[in-house]
Order: C-alpha cells, then sequence, then structure tokens
C-alpha cells in the first residue's frame, strides 16, 4: 500500500510538473483551425472590455515608454546607439515617439477610447481591434513606434484613387475601416464584396502564389473576414515556429493574429458564455421593458421581459418566465449586449422551428451599416448567433416597426417590415424579406389606409390553428365601437376576414403602458390574444390578460411575478 | 485484536491520501484543459519576450516595406500605401510597354442550387477602387458567357464586385473561367474551371 501511495505521489508531482512547466506562454497553435480562426460569438462580443480595461490592457503591455528614444537600439543589432539614432540613421522622425498607451487626438481622446468607441459603433470586439494594432503594427507591445506605425495602425491600404491622409490613414481612421470591415463581411452587407465566403475557399500560403495554397472550408464570417484582411493562411514551417519566421513561403498575419488573441484574450472559438463588461446605463432614457412571446424546446411558449436600459448588471436584461402561471423564472439573464434606446432599437421573438424561438435586436437607424440590423441571440442570451445587415434602409420606429409571423407555415418564422405612415402607396404596407432580411419576397399595400401606430398597430397570429399566423390590425384609439379591435385579414392583406370590437374599451389602452402580445401559452396549438399591463396596476406587478378565441371575452387574468416597469 | 485494528486505520490513512493526490491531479489536468484557476487567462500580464520580439519582428518588417516603398516613391515609382503583415507582391514589370501585372485569383466558385445561381469569388494582388474585372467562360461546345464588373478595395488587397452567374445561362458540363482585372496602372488574369 506504501509503495501505491509513493508511486501515486511520483505521479501526481510528475503530472503537476508537466503542466506547471508546459503552461503556456504562447498560443496552442495545434489548435489554429484554418477554416474556423474565429467565431462569430467572439468576434462580435463588442461588451468584451470597457475604455478603462482597454487602457488597462494597454499599460500592462508597454510599462514604460521609451518617448525620448534614449534607450539602445538592441533590437535592431544596434546596441551602441539610441533608439532615436537609430531612427535618424534610417532617416526615419526623431522624438518623440508616443505609445499607443499615451496617444491621444486633438481633441484629447485616448487610444483606449477610440478602440473602444469603434467597437461599440460596429459591433466588433475590441480584443480583435487591439490585437489587428499588434499583428499589423506592434503597436500594442512598442515602446517607441514611429508616425508610419500609426499612419497604418490596422494595416489597412488606401486605394488609389482615395484621399489617403483624411480618409484611409491614422489612428482613428485606420480602427474605423478595419471595424467597417468585419461588420460588413459578418453582418453580409450587400453592398460590400470580399473575396473570401463560407464554404470552400482557395487560401495560398503566402503573398508568392508559386508558393500554393490549399482548398479550406471556410465555417464562419469572421473567418471569411480574417481571410479578407490578410488572405494567406500560415503554412506548416510557420504553424510550428510559433511566434517564430517560418520559410519563403510562410505568412504571417492570421498566425500572429490568433497567438496574440489566444495569448492575451483566450479562446477565438466561443467555449463560454459572455455579458456586457463594465456596462451603464443610458441616463434619462427609458427602461423600455416589453413582453415577447418565446419557446424553449417546447410545445408551448412563455413569455419573456426584455429590460434595455435601467437594469441591475447594466446589461441589457432578458427574464424569462418558466410556465404560462408567470409566477416562477425559468431564466434571468444579463446578456452580451449593453444597454439600449428602446426608441432605436427593439427585441423580437423569432420562430426557429416548431419547439423553439430566437430574440433578435433589430436596429432600426443609427447603424454602422446605415441599413436595419438584425443580431440574433442565442438562446441562452449570451452569445450572438447572427448579424445581417438588411436590404432596408434605416427606418423611423415612429412610422415603421419589423414583427415576425410564420405565413407560409413551414415552422419558420419570416421577417415582416410594417410601414404604417408615410407609405408610397397611403395604404399599411407590409414588406416580407426571405433569407434573413437580405432580400424581399413580398411588398404589399394592404387594405388599410396609412396610419399613425398611435392609433393602432399589425400584429401576427396563428388564431386557427392552422399553423399559419394571419396578419391583425390591432386598433386602440379613434375606433367606431369605443373599444379594442381586432381587424384580421386574409393571406393577401387585400381582403378583411372579420372585424371584432372586443370587450375592452379604448380609454383604457395606453401607449407605451400596454402592450398586445399573441403567444401560445397553454399549447393549444393556436394563439391567444393577450392584453399587458405594464405598470398602473393594482398590486403593482406586471399583469397579463388573455381574450378568448373571438377576444370578446377574458379567458384569464395573470398578476405576474414581476414589478412594473 | 488491538493490532488489526490499528493496521486497517493505517490503511484508511493511507487510501485516503490516495483518493486526495488522484482528486489533485484529477483537477490540474481538468484545470489545464479548461483553463479553470489556477490555469486561467489574465490578460493584464506583461508582455512575455516570445511576444515582444514577435512584435519587434513585426515592426521591422513594417518600417522596412516603409522605406522601401518611399524609395520607390521617390524614384518615381507610384507607391503611396504602407502596408502592415504579408503585403502583396509589388507588381512584375512587362516588356514592350505593357502594364506590370498583379496576382489575380479565383478564390470560390460556388453552386447554389436553392438560387440556381453559380457564385465566382477573386482576389486582386493590389488596393484599387478603379479598376475593373471581366470575366469569361466558355464550355467545349463553344457556349459563352461574360460579364464585367467593378472593383472592391480591401485592406491589403481588392475584390472583383462579385460574379453573380445565373445556372440558367450555362449549360450543363465542364466551363472554363477566365478573369481579366485592369486599371491605369496595372493588369492581371486568372483562369480557372468549374463543372456544371
Amino acid at each position: 500500500m506504501k509503495k501505491l501511495i509513493l508511486k501515486l505521489g511520483i505521479l501526481t508531482s510528475m503530472c503537476l510538473g508537466m503542466i506547471l512547466s508546459s503552461t503556456p506562454a504562447s498560443a496552442v497553435l495545434n489548435d489554429f483551425d484554418p477554416g474556423n480562426i474565429m467565431d462569430d460569438a467572439v468576434a462580435t462580443n463588442y461588451g468584451s472590455m470597457s475604455a478603462n480595461q482597454i487602457q488597462s490592457f494597454l499599460n500592462s503591455k508597454v510599462p514604460q515608454c521609451d518617448t525620448n528614444g534614449a534607450k539602445p537600439a538592441s533590437e535592431f543589432g544596434r546596441p551602441d546607439i539610441t533608439h532615436a539614432q537609430y531612427a535618424a540613421s534610417k532617416g526615419w522622425h526623431s522624438p518623440p515617439y508616443t505609445c499607443l498607451r499615451d496617444y491621444k487626438t486633438k481633441d484629447g481622446r485616448s487610444a483606449a477610447q477610440l478602440i473602444f468607441d469603434v467597437s461599440q459603433k460596429y459591433h466588433v470586439n475590441p480584443q480583435l481591434l487591439i490585437v489587428l494594432l499588434q499583428k499589423e503594427q506592434a503597436l500594442v507591445t512598442d515602446t517607441w513606434p514611429t508616425r508610419g506605425q500609426f499612419k497604418s495602425a490596422t494595416g489597412y491600404g488606401c486605394p488609389d484613387t482615395a484621399a489617403c491622409d483624411s480618409k484611409y490613414f491614422g489612428l482613428e481612421n485606420q480602427l474605423e475601416w478595419a471595424a467597417k470591415h468585419f461588420h460588413y463581411i459578418i453582418t453580409r452587407n450587400p453592398n460590400w464584396f470580399s473575396p473570401y465566403t463560407t464554404g470552400i475557399n482557395f487560401v495560398q500560403w503566402s503573398p508568392n502564389a508559386a508558393c500554393g495554397g490549399s482548398n479550406v472550408n471556410i465555417q464562419n464570417w469572421t473567418t471569411a473576414a480574417l481571410y479578407s484582411y490578410t488572405p494567406y493562411q500560415p503554412n506548416a514551417a510557420a504553424m510550428s515556429s510559433g511566434y517564430g519566421v517560418g520559410d519563403g513561403c510562410s505568412a504571417y498575419g492570421n498566425r500572429n493574429f490568433y497567438n496574440y488573441f489566444t495569448d492575451w484574450f483566450g479562446d477565438t472559438r466561443s467555449s463560454s458564455s459572455f455579458s456586457c463588461k463594465n456596462g451603464q446605463n443610458i441616463p434619462n432614457v427609458e427602461t423600455g421593458a416589453r413582453i415577447i412571446p418565446t419557446r424553449i424546446n417546447g410545445n408551448n411558449d412563455t413569455l419573456t421581459i426584455s429590460i434595455p436600459n435601467n437594469t441591475g448588471s447594466k446589461c441589457a436584461e432578458m427574464h424569462t418566465w418558466a410556465n404560462s402561471n408567470l409566477q416562477a423564472w425559468s431564466q434571468h439573464t444579463a446578456t452580451n449586449s449593453y444597454t439600449f434606446n428602446q426608441q432605436y432599437s427593439k427585441v423580437i421573438s423569432r420562430k426557429v422551428n416548431s419547439k423553439n424561438t430566437v430574440l433578435t435586436k433589430v436596429d432600426y437607424n443609427g447603424t454602422a451599416s446605415g441599413r436595419v440590423e438584425f443580431h440574433t441571440w442565442t438562446q441562452d442570451g449570451l452569445r450572438w448567433l447572427a448579424h445581417t445587415a438588411t436590404s432596408a434602409g434605416p427606418i423611423d420606429p415612429l412610422f415603421s416597426e419589423v414583427i415576425t409571423a410564420d405565413t407560409d407555415g413551414d415552422g419558420n418564422d419570416e421577417y415582416y417590415l410594417i410601414n404604417y405612415e408615410q407609405t408610397n402607396s397611403g395604404m399599411i404596407e407590409v414588406h416580407g424579406w426571405n433569407n434573413n432580411g437580405t432580400s424581399w419576397f413580398r411588398h404589399t399595400a394592404t387594405s388599410h389606409p396609412s396610419a399613425s401606430m398611435n392609433t393602432g398597430r399589425v400584429i401576427a397570429a396563428d388564431l386557427d390553428g392552422d399553423k399559419k399566423d394571419e396578419f391583425i390590425y390591432v386598433k386602440y384609439d379613434n375606433t367606431t365601437s369605443g373599444l379594442i379591435e381586432f381587424h384580421v385579414w386574409d393571406s393577401s392583406l387585400k381582403n378583411w376576414v372579420r372585424h371584432t370590437a372586443s370587450n375592452y374599451p379604448e380609454s383604457g389602452y395606453v401607449i407605451g403602458s400596454n402592450d398586445i402580445v399573441a403567444a401560445d401559452l397553454q399549447g393549444r396549438g393556436k394563439d391567444t390574444i393577450y392584453y399587458v399591463k405594464y405598470r398602473g396596476t393594482t398590486n403593482n406587478t406586471v399583469e397579463v390578460h388573455g381574450w378568448g378565441d373571438g377576444q370578446q371575452s377574458w379567458a384569464s387574468h395573470i398578476s405576474t411575478s414581476s414589478g412594473v416597469y | 485484536m488491538k493490532i488489526q485494528k490499528k493496521q486497517n486505520k493505517k490503511n484508511k490513512v493511507l487510501i485516503l491520501i490516495a483518493v486526495i493526490l488522484l482528486s489533485i491531479t484529477g483537477y490540474s489536468l481538468i484545470s489545464y484543459k479548461f483553463k479553470f484557476w489556477p490555469f486561467i487567462h489574465n490578460q493584464f500580464n506583461a508582455v512575455t519576450e516570445e511576444q515582444k520580439t514577435a512584435g519587434q519582428d513585426i515592426k521591422k518588417r513594417s518600417l522596412n516595406d516603409a522605406s522601401n516603398k518611399s524609395e520607390k516613391e521617390s524614384s518615381g515609382q507610384k507607391s503611396k500605401t504602407l502596408q502592415g503583415s504579408d503585403p502583396s507582391p509589388e507588381p512584375t514589370p512587362s516588356s514592350n510597354g505593357k502594364k506590370p501585372t498583379v496576382g489575380v485569383s479565383i478564390t470560390t466558385t460556388t453552386v447554389d442550387k436553392e438560387s440556381s445561381t453559380l457564385y465566382i469569388r477573386s482576389l486582386i494582388q493590389t488596393i484599387s477602387s478603379s479598376g475593373r474585372c471581366t470575366l469569361s467562360m466558355h464550355n467545349t461546345s463553344g457556349q459563352t458567357y461574360s460579364n464585367s464588373v467593378e472593383l472592391q478595395a480591401g485592406p491589403s488587397t481588392s475584390s472583383c464586385k462579385g460574379f453573380n452567374v445565373p445556372l440558367s445561362q450555362l449549360s450543363p458540363g465542364k466551363w472554363t473561367i477566365n478573369i481579366h482585372y485592369e486599371d491605369n496602372n496595372v493588369t492581371g488574369d486568372t483562369e480557372g474551371e468549374i463543372t456544371i
């Protein structure tokens, strides 16, 4: 027994010794996958660092800058002269040499702030931008960078006909173009063409075409964007030399990108979940809580309350009820998204099969792509599943909105743009997207004249259980009956199937405080329409009142477990 | 009897030690693999010598590239862009007063059955937005297809603005693909094949 213990002790010591001695000072290149260098969830995790954290990171990499170029130029093989003297011998500019951590724009913004701002604008992980600055110009670790390195900070070249200095060169322009490049490719912006796409692509080993290359099955748009940035993959010699030099056919851009990212920030493929870091609530902006139907591997819906602002976590939050009783919670999520203004963005639910929904943040305007954008979460709300710059230009949320509906009965919802006012036809218009928002399959001027969203809204619900959603115009103001009315279209949206005056007075409906939501909470195979009261309720809780089929009587009244908003 | 009890107690202690040692080994291996404590990444660690040296190599390559280009600019050759990692090769001079040539390659040819479209994408080893790409396709039966598009400038190269060829215009069989690129300064060609 003693011998066994002794052997176990030796084995344990050996294992620990091996692990500690091999604790990575550098990336494990065995994990480099040319088809999946980085996944979209990591690349778009724009909440990964705050501006302060970026500054701390930059400080940690260069504890002392050689601003005056007084240190020996040993790295250039000239320990006998100073950096400033070496620069002079090469015709480079004289000091000062400003480190990235100390960089300031003319209006006083730091490099950390620039990185953070552009990452938020384009929904790109700031860590990705930091690594770009390093792999292109070594700006993160350099103790005496030259102005030329800042000029081409992210290595983004200037086309032959462009005004390079004003549009392309300099840290701010370079960060802007780099982030735009990733954003446009990841969101598949229809106006942005890249040489690589997902699927089988031929990728050279080096800029020298004679070195050859190989087919790479590119698995996501971030990897396509990385190859479109630096269109070469590391060959075996580059792969086997860590950060070092390979052979005459080696390229280093994507290898160094991977090395630095994994060493500094961890896995390039999302193995863990994210929540936004050091978020802030937006002052003087409404909480904007909304109830949305969700379905998680089930035959019936539950409800989720999305809270875009004024949250405890200072990230956008989602809280999902466990079941139709709406008393117990199954999931509380501080998402990976920073807080946002409900006036410009809205969270909607989209059925992706008969048993599941995903939530999508729809950005109506002010987007980096200049288009309506869809950002779809994984079901846990902690990562992005997909990003799309749609075929629609920016829209005014006072006149238009995006909803989802399964009108063809295939079990998946389609995205629809509803234009209420300022329409070309003078009628409420319904425009159907396919391919997740990148092209249109339908443009319909309905039978209802153009009208304000303060008067009524279009919702979609499967009221008859035929697995296809009907479009319903819900009128809650200026009705002839004085009651909330439901006007159901047929599939052409040109004819009415029925007009129903409900049992609830329109005077009771307060825009912003009330909502109307369709969901199948009971698993009946058809939707119920619910009247939601976010505030002004008897018990100071959010209330959900379900109409019976026909919407002329109540089937349920629930005072939920959620406080008012 | 007393001696046997002592022996049992000793065995229990040894088994307990064995279990603890195994647990330590197990946790060490798992935490190393999945980066739990104490192997968690700390992004604020000081830069390693390896990372610093790699950074110095990047800087040297970039500044040498810039120096070379500024020398060429002073000698009258057009080159106003500085590039970082893996810059495209300089255009190859041509004889007889023809334009220098740049590398052109077909990166992907994908048939999308759903949209009945052949997608052809390409890489041009120069950064330009003023050039034009011409696609010419022919098959053994003498059928042809051609199209011409503008250029999209990228960070270190450019790309033709996408050739999306309707399959209705291509009969089944083997097709030869030629892409010709030309701008005011340089030109380039590439050839490939696809079976529809």
